[in-house]
Parts: structure tokens; sequence; C-alpha cells
């Protein structure tokens, strides 16, 4: 038997999540993390693990991996030095970006820089028509001048998208030929190749994102390819994706745009895992960190998917598990603003110099300070034992907000926790509206290091039915990678009416779509195992600016069978619409193909529940609703399966503090998960 | 400043009152996005919700400075006293309801919010329909001359008793529209918003109370009215300023119209007197102007960047009178047809912005080109109908802190794809670029139009367009240029090479007939010869400017490849040329004052 590790990569820390297959036990592992020398944590990590619970590198048969050093790279402006080849008549496709203004309703809004500037877009003189057949051929005399105007301008990468190639990929296939006849070293990219979608903007713009971040993304992964060999580990080295699957490091050199948000999507697959592991099919996952807040609904086990996801200033059109991000996390500061309003965020103290109580040299009041003054934190064991918490400091940090307000220090902190709460609440109800779902419904599993802190005060404010602390909050996003299948996404543009004609003109659409995908799973992911098969549709009623994903059966795409695909868009409309309108002609303006190698799932053991009343470590005071209370502190360590409690309480591990209001009643469940309900112990063993 | 505890508290809870009401309009808004059918709302986002005060007070809102007074009109016909708990009110008459609402298309629903038998609030949403009748698909044409030509006006009804929908004027309405489905889904998702809003209302009346919800609703209002005093206050003197802007034609008739505004500041009051304005126009240009208005206008601008302020009647309550005067283009007459309103209602804004430049060194926007939208239709082989209502985006003023913005509609909305239009429409589109130059020339340069060449590729196709902008384009302010004009030819370039005007209807393509759709930039601000010569050449490298203009207008001399400035001679060049004479500028520096006199009329 073996090892199954996965490891998250982020800012500040690095999370290792293993998986003993022998006594089927999960382990948890911190490390700082060096971005200055990619790999040498995995390195580090291994090595404690080896050392500190026997971890043998060697017998590791599976290494999955979430990394920030895409999105990093466009956020900091790191990337390559582009230069972009388009149409010609279609240079400032970039510039005019579908008209759209970051925030329209603001007269200081303005648009971000282009990761290519103006200057660096050359025009190719060609055109594709929209059914894929080749108007004019490409002139290689214009490739050539372009070719050599962006190495003079000093462009290391050349992104070449051109109209309607989704249709037709032989005009960018032979631009590509064309440069790399000139000088094979330049790096190419073609946005029939990124993503052969409809809407030139979109499909541009994903292209250009890719260029950008192709080389340093390859880079870093081989010395992570590196780093295990070096560890001796024999696992194939696997890298997360943003669709919450994963793929062999190797390929993702070459795919690195599907890997851009990987780190959230895996957070939110953790939280699919545990969800559906207690057999819960309506969840909200609540990510909290020191600087964001991401939610994300989930039903029956499935994320949500999301297209033109915000990467920095950029929208990128690849599927992504769908997050909303929220400006305020752990250490976002409270503010008192000319009004003499308390405000908190979106400046937040990150990790250095952190909240004022972490004692590393933060002044400002943060939410964990709110926290810590109100007695909610206790822990001295933050971040496993690397954050000693100074009270002293905290209650110092309040204090200059409660001078401004003429507040006593602990109605302050209360306001800040109201308040940070209330801007949460804002960005989370209308989720629910967007997706026309009844929050009463659901249950919310809460993660990262503020997450179970803040989860009770969000969850009341909503109205949820429960809340879910799985047992290892802290390091959910590396558990989503433990728990990952093999997954990718294969698009076409077919754009035809759903009757016999238009269906049977799609076939060859349907089997070579079906082929690359088999073909990306046995050949360039070398897996041999289960894999399944996936078919949709974005479809419209003709005349709609806007497309529905439908989903549909492999059969009916063989059968031609109109009337079931016609039959499942109406119910998708009517899903999202409350209406439809059978008579209307249905087009398919999209095929879409998820292939999914299936992975066999750590099967984590179901522990009998023994109802008990759990026993306190200890009794301590603390301020809430206006009130003192003592509270009671629980070992999350030390609590069975079947133990319960009433808030309030505090639940202290390694990872993260766990605050259970009053009127809140906890729960450890048979997989050790803490259940948290405002109904009483009946509903929460349900 | 220190402040009670009682005090800190009130303002605590006030503050997480507002955050719950601003919480609950954006549910609204969801509810809409996600349930509307017509491209307007979903794509263009042209709708609005809002929370008000039982005196029909804006407290939270959409940011559009496009709210009337939304209540008054419904409490004409139905008293405050009569009004039950489930009620909910529907018009989109401008006419009668005073300019509640500005053209037909808005669809406005109200629902009054009840606590102990008392209406505490209402909520408000309107969003604009596809189709509602009148002459042509889609209600709005600019060859309208009536009002009656533009759709089916509902006065303020009860369209829900208490809860009881009354279906028939559904029936009634619907049977107007050319998609009444499309209408009927629309209607649906609004009135279901209103009850989203009322809902999450009463939940805040749960959970603070029915006392602290009503002072949320004053707080909001007299913060945003106390920080726009104070703005006043510090920003503008005590005088007297007036700016004249200009309506190039009404499309109905060729003559130009124009907007008058005269700023005044007394003791700390401003008022606006916009009595001089031109006499109502023949065509769909007419603008029934709500007070609220041109005061949001100013409100916004002189708030911006300030913490905490929300735009509502805060702002109303802030400023003096507004005047205009019966029979003009802002206070026109029924039947005045008013389905352009847009053409009129950016000239107010700009006209405003002229008064302020005057009254603030200057420090005000130049003006913005308003959004241009070309409709063709025609016949498909197969004899279905071909109809493509595509909108453009233009070029904004110039900022007096940075440069206007490049190619951009009103509000949200987002242009076809390309690809896409190709697909739909019996078009191929062979450009769609940045229109080089066409932002006035500034220390902070106005925004570029766009320039769209379009083939018709079916046998005969007829062309509707709307630009304006071209005889009288965007001004430049404080020594800034002015914008450069937009307009429309077929076949450029070839011997078959027309204009056609650039607020018409009716035009015939022919298959192979390039149109070429050229849309205004906006006007510059500041001195084109302080602007930083690097910028010049960015602008220049990412063809924005030409190496002509570089030269003529910033006084900027580069290589001959366009790739270095040549110092000495732009140093030259600058020290030669004259600072701007007059602070306004279009085609030429003028006064502001000579520009109102009889003879330039």
């Amino acid at each position: 038997m073996a090892y199954r590790v996965a490891v998250d990569i982020g800012g500040t820390f690095t999370d290792f999540c293993v998986f003993d297959e022998t006594t089927n036990t999960l382990e948890t592992h911190k490390v700082l993390s060096t971005p200055g020398k990619p790999g040498s944590e995995i390195i580090l990590g291994l090595e404690e693990l080896s050392k500190r619970k026997g971890v043998n590198p060697q017998k590791i048969s599976w290494f999955s991996h979430g990394t920030t050093v895409g999105i990093n790279t466009v956020i900091q402006r790191q990337g390559a030095k582009l230069a972009l080849f388009v149409t010609a008549g279609f240079e400032d496709v970039l510039e005019l970006a579908r008209l759209k203004v970051p925030d329209p309703y603001n007269i200081f809004s303005q648009r971000p820089q282009p990761l290519v500037p103006r200057e660096r877009v050359y025009g190719i003189e060609e055109r594709i028509l929209l059914d894929g057949s080749v108007e004019k051929k490409v002139n290689i005399q214009s490739v050539k001048s372009a070719i050599k105007a962006a190495k003079a301008a000093g462009a290391d990468t050349i992104v070449v998208a051109l109209l309607h190639c989704y249709a037709n990929s032989t005009n960018e296939q032979q631009v590509k030929q064309a440069i790399k006849q000139v000088d094979d070293d330049v790096e190419v990219t073609l946005s029939s190749d990124v993503w052969p979608v409809i809407r030139e903007y979109e499909r541009t713009v994903t292209a250009t994102v890719a260029g950008y971040i192709q080389r340093r993304v390859a880079n870093y992964l081989s010395a992570f390819q590196d780093a295990l060999k070096q560890a001796g580990v024999p696992a194939l080295p696997l890298i997360g994706k943003s669709n919450g699957g994963v793929m062999t490091a190797e390929l993702g050199k070459t795919e690195p745009i599907s890997m851009l948000l990987s780190g959230t999507a895996a957070g939110v697959m953790g939280a699919a895992s545990i969800a559906q592991h207690s057999g819960r099919a309506e969840v909200i996952s609540f990510d909290v960190g020191g600087t964001s807040a991401d939610v994300a609904i989930i039903m029956d086990g499935a994320a949500a998917y999301g297209s033109g996801e915000m990467v920095g200033d950029f929208p990128i059109y690849v599927p992504t598990v769908s997050v909303t991000s929220i400006g305020e996390g752990g250490g976002s500061i409270a503010w008192v603003d000319d009004f003499g309003v308390l405000k908190v965020g979106p400046e937040s103290a990150g990790s250095t110099p952190g909240p004022a109580c972490f004692n590393n040299g933060g002044e400002k009041p943060t939410i964990t300070d709110a926290f810590v003054v109100s007695g909610l934190l206790v822990s001295d064991r933050l971040g496993y034992g690397a954050v000693n918490l100074d009270l002293k400091k905290a209650r110092a940090s309040i204090r200059s907000l409660g001078d401004k307000l003429n507040l006593r220090d602990e109605e302050v902190a209360e306001s800040i926790i109201k308040v940070a709460v209330s801007g949460m609440f804002l960005e989370t109800s209308k989720l629910f509206s967007h997706r026309g779902v009844d929050p009463r419904r659901f249950s919310m599993v809460a993660f990262g290091g503020a997450g179970p802190m803040l989860a009770c005060h969000l969850a009341k404010d909503l109205g949820l039915a429960e809340i879910i602390i799985p047992p290892t909050p802290g390091v959910l996003s590396a558990f989503g990678g433990l728990v990952a299948d093999i997954r990718n996404d294969f698009i076409r543009t077919v754009m035809v009416d759903v009757n016999n004609k238009g269906l049977k003109s799609i076939l060859m659409s349907v089997k070579t779509l079906e082929e690359e995908a088999a073909s990306w799973l046995r050949d360039e992911q070398g897996f041999k195992g289960k894999s399944e098969l996936l078919w949709s549709c974005d479809m419209r009623y003709r005349g709609q600016s806007f497309e529905i994903e439908t989903i549909v059966k492999q059969s009916w795409l063989y059968d031609s069978s109109s009337e079931q695909i016609k039959a499942a868009f109406h119910e998708a409309h009517h899903q999202v619409y409350d209406h439809s309108d059978d008579h209307a002609e249905v087009q398919i303006v999209n095929l879409r193909l998820v292939i999914v190698g299936t992975v066999p799932k750590p099967s984590l053991p179901m522990t009998k529940e023994r109802k008990s009343l759990a026993t306190p470590s200890k009794n301590v005071k603390v301020h809430v609703d206006g009130n003192h209370h003592e509270a009671a502190v629980f070992d999350r360590q030390k609590l069975c399966p079947g133990d319960h409690f009433y808030g309030p309480a505090i639940v202290l591990q390694d990872d993260t503090t766990t605050i259970v209001l009053p009127k809140f009643t906890a729960y450890v469940d048979g997989a050790k998960n803490l259940i948290l309900t405002a109904n009483g112990i009946q509903d929460a063993s349900r | 400043m220190k402040t009670s505890p009682d005090d800190a508290n009130q303002r605590f809870t006030v503050e997480l009152i507002k955050g719950a009401l601003n919480a609950s309009r954006r549910e609204m808004e969801a509810l809409i996005t996600r349930t509307s059918m017509s491209p307007f709302i979903r794509e263009k986002k042209d709708f609005f919700t809002a929370i008000l005060n039982p005196q029909g007070e804006l407290v939270v809102s959409t940011s559009l400075t496009l709210a009337g007074n939304l209540i008054d009109s419904i409490l004409d016909s139905y008293p405050l006293h009569t009004m039950k708990n489930g009620d909910l009110y529907w018009y989109n008459d401008p006419y009668f309801t005073s300019g509640a609402v500005s053209h037909l298309p808005d669809m406005v629903f109200v629902m009054p919010i009840f606590s102990k038998a008392r209406v505490i609030a209402f909520v408000e949403c309107w969003g604009h329909l596809w189709d509602i009748g009148g002459r042509v698909p889609g209600s709005i044409s600019p060859n309208a001359k009536s009002v009656y030509e533009e759709g089916v006006m509902i006065p303020p009804v009860r369209v829900i008793q208490a809860g009881v929908r009354n279906e028939e004027v559904f029936r009634i309405f619907t049977r107007n529209s050319r998609f009444p489905e499309m209408l009927e889904g629309d209607l649906n998702s609004l009135m279901a918003a209103c009850q989203l809003g009322k809902k999450r209302v009463e939940d805040c009346i749960n959970v603070y109370g029915e006392n602290n919800l009503e002072l949320a609703l004053e707080k909001t209002i007299s913060q945003t009215e106390a920080a726009l005093k104070s703005q006043i206050d510090q920003l503008i003197p005590e005088g007297e300023w007036a700016f004249r802007d200009r309506i190039d034609s009404d499309a109905v008739s060729d003559r130009s119209y124009y907007v008058d505004a005269i700023l005044r500041h007394k003791r700390g009051e401003l008022t606006i007197d916009f009595t001089q304005t031109d006499k109502q126009a023949a065509g769909p240009i007419n603008f029934i102007m709500d007070e609220s208005v041109p005061k949001f206008m100013l409100g916004l601008y002189l708030t911006h960047g300030m913490d905490g302020v929300i735009m509502n009647a805060g702002f109303t309550r802030a400023l003096g009178a507004i005047k205009t005067s019966p029979g003009t283009l802002l206070a026109p007459n029924s039947p005045a047809p008013l389905g352009l309103r847009s053409h009129t209602m950016f000239r107010v804004n700009s006209a405003l912005f002229g008064c302020l430049a005057q009254a603030m060194d200057g420090a005000a926007s130049a003006a913005s080109s308003v959004y241009v939208l070309y409709y063709l239709r025609g016949k498909r082989p197969n004899g279905g109908e071909d109809l493509c209502i595509e909108g453009l985006s233009v070029g904004y003023g110039a900022r007096n802190f940075a440069d206007g913005l490049d190619a951009v509609y009103y509000v949200a909305q987002e242009n076809y794809p390309v690809e896409f239009a190709e697909m739909e429409f019996g078009l191929e589109i062979e450009q769609f670029s940045v229109h080089c130059d066409s932002g006035g020339a500034g220390r902070y340069r106005g925004g570029c139009g766009i320039m769209r060449d379009v083939r018709v590729l079916l046998d005969e196709m007829t062309l509707g367009i709307r630009i304006d902008n071209c005889r009288y384009p965007a001004f430049g302010t404080n020594g800034g240029k002015s914008g450069m004009p937009g307009g429309v030819i077929i076949n450029p370039g070839t011997t078959g090479e027309r204009r056609i005007k650039p607020l018409s209807d009716g035009t015939v393509v022919k298959k192979g007939d390039l149109i070429r759709i050229i849309t205004p930039g906006g006007g510059g601000w500041g001195s084109p010869l302080d602007r930083p010569q690097h910028d010049v050449l960015d602008d220049v490298l990412d063809g924005y400017v030409s190496i002509k203009q570089a030269k003529n207008q910033y006084g900027v001399v580069l290589s001959k490849d366009g790739l270095a400035i040549d110092l000495y001679e732009t140093k030259k060049l600058r020290a030669s040329r004259p600072r701007a004479p007059e602070m306004f500028h279009r085609g030429e520096y003028y006064n502001a004052e000579d520009d109102r006199t009889p003879q330039n009329q």
C-alpha cells in the first residue's frame, strides 16, 4: 500500500495533505512557501513528512499540486513580452473589448492596460468566412513584415488570433509555420489551440493570457518535476486545473491557461467532496483567508462552472469552477471614515505584518484583532504554532478606533465583526438570487484559516440550514487535489438548427471531439482507468443573444434525436427563466464534451456515533451580542463522533479556530465533521 | 470629533441597515438579470432598482441619473391611505407622470411596504422593454413625430390589488407587442424583483425594527445632503455662469437645437435655470426632464470619490430650484415624441459641465458624444426578415485628471462580436477599429470613437442611423480641443462614394455596398501643448493619434517612422505656439457668453 499526497502552494504557507492507504487516515502539514525557489518547499515538506510522520517518498503513488504561479504572473505583470497577430482591419480588438468598461457608472473608471500594447499588434492579410471557407489566403509577405516589426520591438512570444479560426484553423497554422521558418525560438500561441470558440474578443483575450504566462509556468513546472525526482517520488506529477480536475504537469507546460484558477477551484472541489460524503445536496463553500473570502455554490456534488472569470484585470473564457471573491478576510483592516462611520477593508494587513495581535509589526485593527478582543480567539497555536496571539496589541489597535467612536473595546470589536459580516452578506445573498435557489436549504462548508471563525455569523444572517466544518479546514484546497479526477474540456462551435439535417451535419464534429478526448486521456495522460464522457450543448432560441448550456445524452447526438435535444433545452430554459417556448426554433451554438478519468477516491472511514455531551477543557469569558458569556473551549482532536455541545463555544485545532455562537448546537458526525445548527441536535444528526 | 455612545451605536445600526437595503436592491438586480428575456435588459443592463421613503424620496438605487419623481403620480390616482399590502403599481406614461419616466419603453413598477398598516417605504424598478408596439419593431424610431407612434402608454394603474393580479390588463398590453412572449417574460421578471425587494425590506423591519428602519432611511438621505452641501461650499464660489450646448438635428427637420443652462450660487443655494432652452422639437429628441436629473448629475460629479456618499434624494434636497419653461425641449407639451431623448440628456450634462468649468477654473470634464445606433432591415433569400440593431461606441470627454474613455457605449452594453454579427445578419464586417485622431487634443485627450466597415450581402437593405455630434462635435474645455465628428459614408474611396445624413432612416443599400460608420470622439481638456510628449508618442504608437496630428495639435515632432521624438524641434515648435485664448473649443476657441448671443442661434 502507498500514500497519496496533494500540495497547495499559497502566498504564505504551503499545505500538504497525505492519505495513508494502509491505515485510511489523513495527515496534514504546513511549511512556509519559497516563492524565490520554486520546488524547494516541496522538498522540505516531504523531508519533514518523512521524519515526523514516516511518509516514505518512494511509496507515494499519487502526487497532485495546485499553484498560483500563473495568476501571479498576470497580476504582477511578469509574463512574456507579447506580440499579437490578428486579421488586418481588427488590430484594436483588445482595446475595443466589446466596449466594456470596468465600472460603467463611475466617471473615474479607466480601462486596464492590455497585456500586449497596441503598438505590438499587427494585421495579417487573410480572411476566413463564418462557414470556415477561406476567402483570402494568408499573405505570407504580411506575416514576414509583422515578424520583423515584432522582433524589432523585442517580442519573445507571438499570439495569433484570426477571425473565424474556430471554424477553420488553417490560416492560423500557416501563420505559425511562417513564423517558425523565420525564427524557431519565438514561442507561438494559436487561439484555435487555446479555446476554439466563436466571439473574437473573448477568444483573443484568452489566447493572450495563455501566451503571456506560458514560459513562466513551463519553467515552474520543470522545477516542480525536478523536485519530485530529487525527492525520489515515483508518482506522475499532476497539476490542478481551474475546472477542478487534474492533468499531468508535462501537459501543463503547453496548456497553462487551464490551470490559472486551480487554487480556488481545488478548495471548492474539497468542499464538494465533504458535502457528498456526508450526503448534502445543496452546499455553499466559504473559504476565508487573510485577505479575501471565496464563496461558491455546489448542487448535487457538482460545482457551478463559469466562463469569463477574471484573472487580474482580464476575463478568461475557459471552463472554470465559478467562485465569487469578496475582498474581506481575517486580516482586513477596520477604520473610521470622514462621517464617523466604521468601515472594514478592502485594505488588508495580509500575512506581513499581519493583524496587530500577531505582534509582527502590524498596528492597525483587523477582523482577527476584533475576535481576540471579544475573547473568541484564545488559541496560542495558530498556524501550527507559528503565531502567538498578543491580547495587549489587539486591544491597543481596537482602542484607536474606540477613541474616535467613543465606544468600549468590546463594543468596537463586535461592531467590526458585524460590519465585516454585513459586507460578506451583501455579496453572498445575491448569489442565491442569481441562481434562484433558497438559502434555507443550504449547508455551508466553512474552511480556510478564518472561515470557521466567521461561519456562524454569516450563516445566521443568510438563514442557512447548517454549517459543516471539515476535519482539516485549514488544508481543504490541498484535500481537493487529493480527491480530484483527471478532467479536460473540449469545445466546437457548430451553429446549426436543431433538426434532422442540422444534427446530421454535426456528426463528424461529435466523432472528432470524442476521438480528441479519448486520445487526450489515453495518450497524453497515460490514463488506463475508468472514464466518463459528459456531453452538453450551448443552445438558444433563434435570435437570442445568449446561450444556455444544456446537458444532452451521447445517444441523442449519434441518433440525431432532435425532439429529445429540444425538450432538454426547453426544460433548461424553463428552469432559468420560468418559461419556455415549445414552438420556437432552437439552435446549437457550441458542442461541448468533458472527459473524466475517474480516480479511485480515498475512502475515509465512518466511525460509529456514540451520542454524548462533550466535556470542555476550560471555560473563558467572551463578549457576544452586547453581553458577556461563559464560553466552553474544546480541543478538536479530542472530540469523538457523536459528541455534542452548545454555544457559545470555541473549538481549537492546529488549522483554525471554530466559533460556535449562542443558540447554536455543535455535533460531531461519523466522518468527524463538526456540524453546527441553530435548531438543536435532532437536525444536526439527520 | 467625539460622538456620544448612543450616537455611535445609532450610526452603526444605520450603516447595517443601509448595507441591508443595498443588498436587497442588488438581489433585485440579480433576479432581473437572471430572469429577463430582452437583450436590452440582459446585455445592455438597461434597468433600475430603488428603495424610496414614504414621501417618494429616493434612498438607495442604481447609479443612473435617470430617476424621476417616481411616486407622486401614483398618489394622484391612488392616495396613500387607499393603498393595501400586496398592491403593485405600473406605468410608462411620461406625460401623465411629468417625466417620472422619460420614454415609453421604460416600464416602471412600484410596491408599497407596510408596517402595522402604515406605508413605511416603497420598492421600485424599471426596465427597458424590447417592443411595446408603435410604428416600428423596437418601438423607437428617429422618424416619430408624436409620442403615440412610440408604443402603448400605461398611466399609473394598480395591476396587482392586495395580491390579486389583474390579468386583463396584461392581455390588453401584450396584444400590442410584436414579441409578446419576450414582453411577458420581462414584465414577470420586473414584478418578481419588486416582490423580492419588498420581502427583503420587510425582513429588515423584523430584524432592526420599524423605528430604526425609518431612521436609516432618513439618515441615508441626510448624509448625502450634508456631503453635497459641504462640497458646494468648498468647490463653487458665489456667482452666475451660463452655458449653451447644441444637438445636431431632430431627424424630422434639419434644424439644430440647444440646451441652455444658467448655474447660480447665491448664499449657499445652487440653482439652475434652463428656461432659455430651445423650443420643443418636431422629432423625438424631446426630454421631459425631472428636476432630479440635473441635480443627480451635479451631485454625482461633485461628490465623486467621497467615501460613503450614496446617490439619492439628498442631492435633490441639497440643491435649489431647477427651472424649465413649458413648450421647450426640456418640458415639451404632449404629444411631442420622446424616443431619442438621450441626445438631449447628454447635452444637459455637458451644459452643466460647461457651467462648472467656468465656476471652478476649468476643473470640469469636457463634453462626451452620445452613443450611436444603426438599423439594417432586409429580406433573406428564404423570405425571412433580417433585422440588425447594433449599438456602437463613441469617445467620452477628457476629465481634468485623466484622458476620456475610448470607444464606450452608455451604461454597460456590450456590442455584438464581429463573428456573431456575420452569423446573424446578412453582412460582412471588414474593419472594426479605433477612429484615429477623433479624440479632442488636450493635456488630457478626449476618448476616440470607432470606425466600422459593413459590407451588405443581401440583395437590398434599408439603413437607419442615429449619430449626433457631427455638426456640433463634443466641445473641449480649459484649452482642450473639440472631438472629431462622426459620419456615414457609402462606398468610400470609390466613384460611387456618397455621404448620408448621420441622423436618418430609409437609406436603400444594395448587395456589395460598403457602409462605413465613423463615430465621434470626446472633447479634450487643458492645452494640448501641456500634454507630456511621451504620452503623445504612446498615442501615436497605439494608433490613437497620427504623426501629422501629433505635430499639428500637440506640437510634438516625431521621427519619420514615428518611433522617436525629435526633442529639439518639439521644444521649438511648442514654444512658438500661442496659448489657448478661451476656455472652450469647438472647431475654434470660443467664449461661452458669446455663444449664447442671438446671432449664434
